[in-house]
């Protein structure tokens, strides 16, 4: 028996190490207190940052973060209604290549600069020079000439050719007015270490990969009426935590390490609206929901009949259901539904109907064949899909389409590849099908990307689609000032792309978001992309 | 002894000039471009593409690139990440210490369950603890690092709210990813001890302590233990590295700020620079270990001589 006398005494010191181990961390985990008093919010956020700096960055996740230190010129609680930020009054001229603003008295920078029309200069002047490097606000920008100080508080912003999605622009964080002394001073720190603005939060700390740490600016009374909130922020703190793992970034919300997170997985949102723990927002995405472009230049979807059918025959709530788990709503044209410019009228031009795509095939002299596949002229109705094998959910729709065009008789052919082999295919035009989703705000950069001739050669309107009729009206809603006027347009233009039937458009997607149910005031900005907390507080 | 160390020190110069030529030219020599990658799908335009190319020195011949890149390095300079312009071995620096912390307490805790199991199978050879220590090791074996890392988030994070799931600094934030990450070695451990144990303890020399009356401690742990060491420490060198792969798995999974989450995102991002030196740097401590293992066999069998 002595044999394993030795054993019982290690076996037992090790239990012990274990316990010990194992209790002392329980005790300085339960010493935190977890709900007490809140006025400290946790987000745990799914995106990285690349540089804190509104003005360079391309990461939204970066946008909701500064989105809280910087102010807009104006503010856009739903697409395409504007209100003061910054600026108090703007007046656009006739053919949209001229923005005066009114900008508000007595505002500061957290650096005590007093903010006035030569900060505006200096901040679209900064994006603008293209050694400042900057990505989406450039683009934002769009064809900007110059900014005009005209005295202290009044100023134009020019641009060389009409642009009237300006304000649409203008009311991203990532064209936020920054303290002109202060990135002068901070030199190589600014955006790493330093960023000011005007916001009711001042950057406290960023430890890169890790944490944003936000603090409450007392000095704060210039918040605009969306939020329902006056003067300084009830939230003295955000912790931005950035947790880039699905899964752990739901189980940091239930275990209560974070109090509120983005891009819920789809799989576990049926199960968390049913366990009422959390409150789970579904918010429609803005910009281009998950589509398929139909190459117009290549047999056989270069054949109108073929590109209808196609779109009538396709399935999009059983898509839906099976790639998204059932998140989304069916879509109707290049603008998802709270797009401003979307016409709900879009939904009846080409509704699901397989019936009616066999008709439309048969007429056109596409006749099924024995083996389901309809044949004209000898010729089988195949079509090639190409799309990238290496990320969600391109297979998963692929598959998806595959079976349900078989049901009216088309063959998919699926072509997975890799990033770089999927865009040297698509580019040169090898395709005739293959998917799309973009994110953003106003109507222009959308329905321009995937249906202006100027993109169609190699460039993002992958249709290969090249329209006069329908160039000129894309031109000409980025040059109407007039919100009336300028949805009509964007009304031709959705009525335009389904007599050409060049898309087919299967899900508007939601974004989504949950929080502890003490969370209340939280507005969405810029269509649902930028939760924003300064009118938030705990229960 | 120290004649030795300077010569394998000298011999590990040209293992990592290999490794360095084959990650250069392998990031190289897969498809995918770092520039257009940098700009994101919708932005890069041909005159952007241009411009980022020439920023990032990437239009040079791929030699003139190479030893551009090693000379710095020599010196120091590993050059500075494509991605967010911060210096390379800053970023490697920075993340280190979370990294140690991390493989550190895995490799303990693997230690200490796979030697506890394996010397418990082994004593009580074909009993039911032998049967039920190798059968957690098969477990253990079995179980994908990333999934027994979700199911202790389930139990002991959302469940039982005994440790957080995120996060680092603080022995509450270590045990879950130490844990994740050690049962894995553990397992192989355990295993590997039961059998150099079992062979160890067939041994004459061990059947003559015991006639000579030592105490059973004494015989099982200067005797057979040392012995069966052997094997062992070559084992747990190896270990070391699986543990620095399943940093990667560990780190991104419980969101901590290490060497091997930002090695993953760095490959990526193709960030060529970034890769490079975190390459370069486990190379070097893979060398490291190799050697000090070579030094932890002369203490332990003194049969083994260096000249």
């Amino acid at each position: 028996m002595k044999k394993l006398t030795i054993f019982k005494s290690r076996s037992l010191a090790l239990v012990c190490l274990v316990l010990a181990f194992a209790l002392g961390s329980l005790s300085t985990f339960q010493a935190q207190p977890v709900a007490a008093a809140k006025t400290e919010l946790v987000y745990g956020i799914n995106n990285n940052v690349d540089t804190l700096d509104p003005n360079v960055t391309t990461f939204s996740s970066v946008g909701i973060i500064m989105f809280h230190v910087v102010d807009p010129l104006v503010w856009e609680a739903t697409l395409g209604k504007y209100e003061p930020g910054l600026a108090t009054e703007w007046k656009v001229n006739a053919d949209a290549t001229e923005y005066t603003f009114k900008l508000r008295q007595g505002v500061k920078f957290h650096d005590g600069t007093p903010f006035n029309a030569a900060a505006v200069k200096f901040t679209f002047d900064r994006i603008f020079n293209p050694d400042t490097k900057s990505q989406t606000a450039i683009s934002l920008l769009g064809p900007y000439k110059e900014t005009t100080v005209v005295d202290d508080y009044d100023i134009v912003v020019k641009f060389t050719t009409p642009f009237a999605p300006f304000l649409d622009s203008l009311a991203n964080p990532y064209l936020g007015i920054v303290s002109p002394t202060a990135v002068q001073k901070a030199g190589a720190d600014w955006g790493v270490k330093t960023i000011i603005g005007t916001g009711p939060f001042i950057l406290q700390s960023y430890t890169p990969d890790s944490e944003v740490v936000l603090t409450r600016n007392p000095d704060y009374k210039w918040g605009p009426t969306i939020f329902n909130h006056d003067g300084p922020a009830a939230l003295e703190k955000i912790t931005f935590k950035i947790i880039q793992e699905p899964a752990t970034r739901l189980a940091a919300l239930e275990s209560g390490a974070v109090d509120f997170i983005d891009d819920v997985p789809t799989q576990d949102v049926a199960r968390l609206k049913d366990e009422k723990k959390f409150t789970i927002l579904e918010q429609p995405q803005p910009g281009s929901g998950w589509s398929l472009m139909m190459n117009v230049t290549n047999p056989p979807t270069d054949e109108l009949a073929v590109r209808k059918a196609i779109a009538l025959g396709s399935d999009k709530v059983g898509m839906i259901k099976t790639v998204w788990n059932g998140v989304g709503e069916p879509g109707c044209s290049p603008l998802t539904h709270v797009m401003f410019g979307f016409d709900p009228k879009s939904c009846d031009y080409l509704p699901y109907d397989p019936a009616q795509a066999g008709k439309v095939l048969d007429d056109a002299g596409w006749k099924m064949g024995t083996d389901g596949i309809r044949e004209k002229n000898g010729k089988k109705l195949v079509i090639q899909h190409y799309f990238r094998a290496d990320s969600f959910p391109g297979s998963d729709m692929g598959a998806f389409m595959k079976a349900d065009l078989k049901k009216i008789g088309i063959d998919v052919n699926l072509n997975g590849l890799s990033r770089s082999g999927y865009f040297d295919a698509v580019r040169a035009g090898k395709h005739n099908t293959q998917n799309w989703w973009e994110t953003g705000t106003d109507p222009d950069a959308m329905v321009r990307e995937l249906l202006h001739s100027s993109n169609a050669d190699g460039g993002t309107n992958r249709n290969r689609y090249k329209s006069p009729a329908m160039d000129k009206l894309i031109d000409q809603a980025a040059g109407e000032p007039n919100p009336e006027k300028r949805t009509a347009l964007y009304a031709q233009i959705q009525k335009l792309e389904a007599d050409d039937a060049v898309m087919v458009f299967y899900n508007d997607p939601f974004l989504l978001y949950g929080h502890v149910p003490e969370l209340t005031g939280v507005v969405m900005l810029g269509g649902g992309n930028y939760p924003d907390f300064y009118g938030a507080s705990f229960k | 002894m120290l004649r030795y160390i300077v010569n394998r020190l000298i011999q590990t110069i040209p293992t990592v000039l290999l490794v360095s030529v084959l990650v250069f030219l392998m990031l190289h020599l897969i498809p995918g471009d770092p520039a257009e990658i940098f700009l994101g799908e919708h932005r890069a335009t041909p005159e952007l593409l241009a411009k980022v190319r020439e920023d990032m020195g990437l239009n040079r011949p791929i030699v003139e690139q190479y030893v551009t890149y090693m000379v710095n390095a020599v010196q120091g300079n590993l050059g500075k990440s494509l991605n967010n312009r911060r210096p390379v071995l800053d970023e490697i620096l920075t993340r280190l210490p979370s990294t140690l912390e991390l493989t550190l307490s895995a490799m303990l805790i693997s230690t200490i369950l796979g030697f506890g199991l394996g010397i418990l199978a082994a004593l009580r050879h074909n009993t039911i603890a032998d049967t039920g220590a190798m059968f957690i090791a098969l477990v253990g074996i079995s179980m994908p690092v990333f999934w027994s890392a979700l199911i202790l988030i389930t139990i002991f994070s959302v469940n039982l709210k005994w440790f957080p799931p995120i996060g680092q600094g603080g022995l509450d934030k270590l045990v879950l990813p130490a844990t994740a990450l050690g049962l894995l070695s553990a397992a192989t451990l355990a295993r590997l001890v039961r059998s150099s144990m079992l062979e160890v303890l067939s041994q004459e020399y061990v059947t003559t302590a015991r006639a000579k009356g030592l105490r059973e401690r004494a015989v099982v742990l200067r005797h057979a233990l040392r012995n069966a060491l052997i094997p062992v420490v070559t084992v747990l060198a190896l270990q070391f590295g699986q543990l620095l792969g399943g940093a990667v798995i560990t780190e991104t999974i419980f969101s901590r700020l290490g060497i091997g989450r930002m090695y993953a995102e760095s490959i990526l991002n193709k960030d060529f620079t970034l890769v490079q030196g975190t390459t370069l740097f486990i190379a070097m401590t893979y060398v490291a270990i190799n050697i000090i293992t070579d030094i932890i066999y002369v203490y332990l069998d003194p049969r083994i001589k260096y000249g």
